[in-house]
């Protein structure tokens, strides 16, 4: 096993003070065969209580509220996780991640795409070739789609961020009778959060990065799952109050 | 009986001064109409309510069942009977409910059973309404005044009062909260087009009428929020905000009608979420098809009250059933509601009927044809004169502690003669159901 430390803050500002805010945060990693977490700490702040769970997939969340006004809004999640390769052994993939979801559906063009790319014998062969497909057709360009942009507006535009690579092989591999999740998570280094897409290759989920065209084995802290992007943010919140925010992300996750 | 015939106007003036309204959107803009009375009211006889009663609970006890099934073991869908597609591609199916167990394992409490009669006299279920049914206050509002403007009327025959529907519901409430707390009903507010119901049916209940923003969500619990902001715990939820609006953290995050975190306290059992989200999954167009399947597979029972003969053309079989035989069924795309999306192949021109064949081609699971049935006409007055047009029953089910049947119902008819289409929203009118003992 190898070890990492991990640390992501975010900073929210608000131009003018904010009411009644009701967060939701899936930022703590998830444990699972090949991921274990040692210390893990979250410090949130202002926040009048916060409760921890699990959502309908399994995934730890941090929720909870802070009713009086406040302009910022900052949480820090850090701690060590010890991670084996990347693979998650499970009996079977449930149905859902075999059928397309609101940001996975599947256009004409990405089927005519998907065709001579489906080669390969074994479900992960055949989800690397398409990640490499997906890799070499798109070009990586920060805002250029949004959170809720779908697979198909990504691949008509050609470009998008890593939440588009991996709706977009995920349509893929769905339509190619693979069952794939939507992942979010850290990746070793400095930078913002990420996401990736696992493969059920029969036996065990397997990590795949489109947009780094990799098969994952060490270096990405998983933190959640689900059929898409929109399943599973890293945060959410609802406040009240007319205010402009500005976000402020860094990751910072290193092998020691 | 004549009195009360000629009670109309008296009734709709009555039912104007209650308020007794219907809101309507049309081009974006809000409108509240009246939703007109017609005074002859539909007769059930008590042989007829007998079948018709077993054949709801057992309907209903089975869609319960079903719903349990999907988000625990999904054992209907690993035996084969329900397609998983049908499931997973379902709107209304929420992955955000899997796993949880609503309280007593109830997810439809309160179920609206859309039935016609057909001219022999058998009914036919049109479709299942397991998440907000409404219109349960127009009979009874309609009968409290029928009574007062004609008394001798419910002398001289024996109709089973139907002004019990709120002890019915306030008896499911409070089994359904368990002495955890209070019981609201949550209202999206005033601009929705069944407020007069929401406003009555707590009045009616005693439960407490609750807006967004009155209700939060603190350590897994849920607090109403009263006037001095002195805090009191909720132990259920009769809520009339539909799921993709009710939590913003789980579901529409732009939604400003519902509880933050509400999901989270519903999942940990601190509160009864009435109907439970993701009923949707079962009252689907799409799974309509599969519920007499449904009673087979979880009662070991035969279906009591059938389906319209239904096509899917998801089975091949139908599929070539539905395409040569277009121009006599009537099309329904599954995602739509409300009397939407509803076509008769009879009206459509040949040009109209193929580009709707294109489209089910294209996405056949997007589709149901069913027979058109021969509907009994009910009379109704227009002007002074008795005419017979369409009509539906909406009957309600209630789920609690036991499952039963609300001894009336709410009874539309399509004012436009040549109408099929009954809803509410698409400008009918309703009567008093009148069940016999």
């Amino acid at each position: 096993m190898k070890k990492y430390l991990y640390n992501y803050q975010t900073i929210i500002r608000f131009d003018s003070p904010v009411v009644r805010h009701f967060f939701r945060l899936r930022c703590m990693p998830c444990v699972n065969a090949c991921q274990q977490a040692g210390k893990r700490e979250l410090f949130l702040h202002p926040s009048d209580y916060l409760t921890y769970g699990a959502d309908a997939w399994g995934n730890p969340i941090q929720y909870g509220s802070r009713m009086e006004a406040h302009d910022a809004f900052v949480f820090v999640s850090s701690g060590e996780a010890r991670l084996a390769p990347y693979r998650i052994p499970a009996g079977a993939a449930e149905d859902v991640f075999k059928v397309p979801s609101a940001l996975t559906m599947l256009s004409p063009s990405m089927e005519l795409f998907m065709t001579d790319a489906a080669n390969g014998c074994t479900p992960l062969e055949r989800a690397l070739n398409l990640s490499r497909k997906v890799y070499e057709y798109m070009r990586y360009t920060p805002g250029s789609t949004q959170a809720d942009t779908t697979a198909m507006q990504a691949f008509s535009g050609r470009q998008g961020v890593c939440q588009d690579y991996a709706h977009i092989l995920i349509a893929l591999c769905r339509a190619q009778g693979i069952a794939a999740r939507y992942v979010n998570g850290f990746m070793q280094g400095v930078g913002l959060t990420h996401a990736w897409v696992e493969v059920f290759d029969g036996e065990a989920w397997r990590g795949v990065d489109p947009t780094n065209n990799q098969l994952i084995e060490y270096g990405y802290i998983k933190l959640a799952h689900g059929r898409d992007a929109s399943d599973c943010p890293v945060n959410r919140g609802v406040f009240t109050g007319v205010a402009a925010q500005q976000v402020e992300i860094r990751v910072i996750v290193e092998e020691i | 009986m004549d009195a009360l015939i000629e009670s109309r106007d008296t009734v709709n003036k009555w039912m104007e001064r209650f308020g007794v309204r219907f809101g309507v959107y049309k081009n974006g803009v809000f409108n509240e109409q009246l939703f007109p009375f017609d005074s002859i009211p539909r007769v059930i006889t008590k042989e007829d309510w007998k079948d018709l009663e077993r054949g709801l609970k057992q309907r209903v006890d089975a869609l319960n069942l079903f719903l349990y099934d999907i988000y625990h073991e999904k054992n209907i869908i690993k035996d084969g009977v329900v397609p998983a597609e049908f499931v997973y591609s379902s709107k209304g199916y929420l992955p955000e409910c899997e796993g949880i167990t609503p309280v007593h394992g109830i997810y439809s409490h309160i179920s609206g059973i859309d039935l016609v009669q057909a001219k022999d006299g058998s009914w036919f279920i049109l479709e299942d309404n397991l998440r907000i049914p409404s219109g349960a206050s127009y009979p009874m509002i309609a009968r409290t005044i029928t009574r007062k403007v004609s008394p001798q009327t419910f002398q001289a025959h024996a109709v089973a009062d139907n002004r019990n529907y709120s002890e019915l519901l306030k008896e499911m409430m409070d089994y359904m909260n368990d002495g955890r707390g209070i019981s609201v009903i949550l209202t999206p507010g005033r601009y929705n087009s069944a407020f007069f119901e929401h406003s009555y049916l707590a009045e009616k209940t005693g439960a407490t009428l609750a807006f967004p923003g009155d209700l939060i969500v603190e350590n897994d619990s849920v607090y109403y929020m009263g006037l001095y902001k002195e805090k009191q715990r909720v132990g259920s939820i009769y809520r009339r905000v539909s799921d993709e609006y009710l939590d913003p953290l789980a579901f529409e995050p732009t939604s400003l009608l519902g509880v933050p975190n509400l999901m989270q306290a519903y999942r940990k059992g601190n509160v009864a979420i009435i109907n439970a989200p993701g009923n949707g999954v079962a009252d689907d167009k799409g799974i309509y098809y599969f519920v007499p399947k449904m009673v087979e597979y979880y009662l070991h029972e035969t279906p009591i009250l059938h389906n319209a003969p239904t096509y899917l053309p998801y089975y091949k079989e139908d599929y070539t059933y539905i395409l040569d035989n277009i121009a006599k069924l009537v099309i329904k795309d599954v995602s739509e509601a409300g009397g939407y999306g509803v076509v008769f192949g009879r009206d459509l021109t040949p040009e109209k009927l193929d580009e709707l064949k294109q489209l089910i081609v294209s996405e056949p699971r997007r589709w149901i044809a069913q027979e058109v049935i021969d509907f009994r006409d009910l009379e109704i007055l227009e002007g002074n004169e008795r005419v017979e047009r369409k009509a539906d029953l909406r009957a309600f089910v209630i789920a609690g502690k036991e499952t039963k049947v609300w001894k009336s119902g709410l009874t539309r008819f399509s004012r436009n003669p040549n109408s099929f289409v009954v809803n509410s929203s698409q400008g009918g009118g309703f009567k008093d159901t009148w069940v016999m003992e």
